[in-house]
């Protein structure tokens, strides 16, 4: 059973959860409250860039913090899809076969590198990504919720990846890079090692799973105004129109903006969505759901870009027909 | 954290464009030339297959009377392209200038075009130049009326209304109206051009930017303390513009 939450304690509880994460992941405040606001919305996260950038650390924070239970699966060539969902093994004392569940079957499930498994293996976690359950010799399993993944990637530029096809990419309500820390960021993660003396980081537990469940209630008595509503769709909209696109953002795309802009504005202490909340979830929600016209690989245009640029010219929600 | 602005690589389109074009010139030159010689060869087959052994024999008489010129032709000028290759050249080079012109004004409205957006969003302060007394004058009117607008009403629809007005008052010549805009951003741009140096009347407006916000996008009620809290934020805002004029 869980208790009823107010968006004010939610607030609280979720910037505890981040300030917590912050003492391993330095100087990432802005991409770890995007990862967190996917994470109380209920949706799972991508994590893209070069190696060494914390990526895997901010996952492992987020599971010890958010008190889940946590399996770490590393994405292989070699991978199979039974390793991820389990799979019946003949116990022959009682003479049956009986389910032995892989890591699929956890609270938070950490992807490392999913980029470097075949598609076969990628596509087994789809199911359990989308409808929350595990299909096995035609059994189905329930995953209890909140099941979530935080999945990694290298960028596909790199020797023996298999880049996610767009239906699995699709299923990721975020996708968020981290980016070089500056200097000075930098010189304080080498200066924690120092002072820590050890190499592993331990973060405290900040929520139990019943508190993490609260909260995600708590993020869907948000109000959402029609109009805000409207602003999503028009510019998942706007990327299906632009000029440097062969596939914009399908009605998922949506879909995420607005969920995603819920659980930020919780995290900013608000029960309501402001347009800013939208514009600044745009980027990582839509940017990967957008396929760029073959034409144009040599340049700089991404799906950042575009996303970028419908930002410039859909119009934001305003008052002034109302008054 | 900028990104990259996105510009597609039209000088390699163009030098591609350049080449293709000097390509088409020479296999058309190439290949009015081939056919110029093949037509006699032509002859050849078709009048073997017909005539018999003594016309043949006639024939390959007439063929070396034009092919001994041909060899004559050779020893002067050895690679001389037929008058209607010749003709081709004039019509390239108008057709290359065209290309380049075309591409090139293409270029220049497509870099206008981006500039443009993104100058938008990225650069949100062009016009940080102050706007002139006047304009102030106007403002200080439109805060007034704005105040007088925040005591009608339900707070709620106040609160809307007052910022509308406030929106629409500090719009002019110099400060465009822009859809896209969010409340935040807006007060960045009024912050950066109305000489709001001081802490305090940023403060002011950013706080009314938020009531705003409350008031427009939430459900939940919206009471006479934040009318009060809006009508704060007007009077100091007024009072600074007023001491500023002064």
């Amino acid at each position: 059973m869980t208790q009823e939450l107010g968006v004010a304690d939610a607030s609280r509880k979720a910037r505890a959860v981040l300030d917590e994460i912050e003492r391993a992941v330095v100087g990432k405040r802005d991409a770890l409250t995007l990862v967190l606001a996917a994470v109380l919305a209920g949706g799972h996260v991508l994590l893209e860039d070069f190696p060494g950038l914390g990526k895997t650390l901010a996952a492992r924070s987020f599971a010890q913090t958010l008190g889940l239970d946590f399996r770490r699966a590393q994405f292989t060539p070699d991978l199979l899809p039974a390793d991820l969902t389990g799979s019946f093994i003949y116990d022959q004392g009682q003479a049956k076969f009986e389910f032995r569940p892989g890591p699929l079957f956890t609270g938070l499930l950490l992807a490392d590198e999913i980029n470097r498994t075949p598609p076969k293996t990628q596509a087994a976690l789809l199911e359990a990504m989308q409808e929350r359950q595990v299909t096995v010799e035609g059994e189905t399993f329930v995953l209890d919720p909140p099941f979530l993944v935080l999945a990694t990637a290298n960028p596909v530029e790199y020797e023996g990846t298999y880049p996610l096809p767009e239906a699995q990419l699709d299923r990721f309500l975020l996708r968020v890079g981290f980016g070089y820390p500056d200097a000075a960021e930098e010189w304080e993660v080498l200066r924690r090692r120092l002072e820590r003396q050890r190499e592993e980081q331990t973060l405290a537990q900040v929520v139990s799973r019943e508190e993490l469940l609260a909260i995600q209630a708590a993020v869907e008595s948000v109000t959402v105004d029609p109009d805000i509503g409207r602003y999503c769709v028009a510019l998942a909209a706007a990327t299906r129109r632009h000029q440097h696109t062969l596939v914009g953002s399908s009605p998922r795309g949506g879909l995420a903006l607005m969920l995603v802009a819920r659980g930020y504005a919780v995290i900013d202490g608000r029960d309501y969505v402001v347009p800013e909340d939208v514009k600044a979830v745009a980027v990582p929600a839509l940017a990967h759901r957008i396929t760029i016209r073959p034409e144009l690989w040599m340049t700089d245009i991404s799906g950042r870009t575009v996303v970028e640029t419908v930002l410039g010219q859909v119009p934001a929600p305003t008052a002034r027909d109302r008054v | 954290m900028g990104p990259p602005s996105p510009r597609p690589a039209s000088h390699g389109a163009l030098t591609m464009g350049a080449l293709v074009l000097v390509l088409c010139a020479l296999v058309a030159t190439t290949f009015d030339g081939a056919r110029w010689t093949a037509s006699e060869d032509r002859v050849d087959p078709s009048a073997a297959a017909e005539q018999d052994d003594a016309d043949r024999a006639d024939e390959t008489q007439q063929q070396e009377q034009p092919r001994s010129d041909d060899g004559g032709d050779d020893r002067w000028l050895p690679w001389a392209p037929p008058i209607s290759a010749l003709l081709l050249v004039p019509a390239a080079v108008i057709f290359a200038v065209a290309l380049l012109v075309f591409a090139r004004l293409r270029l220049v409205r497509r870099r206008r075009q981006l500039s443009r957006r993104i100058g938008s969003r990225r650069t949100p302060l062009p016009e940080a130049e102050p706007p002139p007394e006047d304009e102030e004058a106007g403002l200080s009117e439109a805060l007034d009326e704005s105040a007088r607008m925040l005591g009608e009403g339900s707070p709620r629809n106040a609160i809307v209304a007052a910022w509308v007005r406030l929106e629409q008052a500090v719009e002019g010549e110099h400060f465009a109206h822009r859809p896209e805009e969010t409340p935040t951003e807006l007060v960045a741009r009024v912050v950066a051009s109305y000489r709001l140096d001081g802490a305090a009347e940023e403060g002011a407006i950013r706080r009314l930017a938020a009531l705003y916000r409350e008031a427009r996008f939430s459900t939940h009620p919206v009471t006479e303390d934040h009318r009060a809290e809006a009508a704060d934020c007007l009077r100091r805002l007024l009072a600074s513009l007023r001491t500023g004029a002064r």
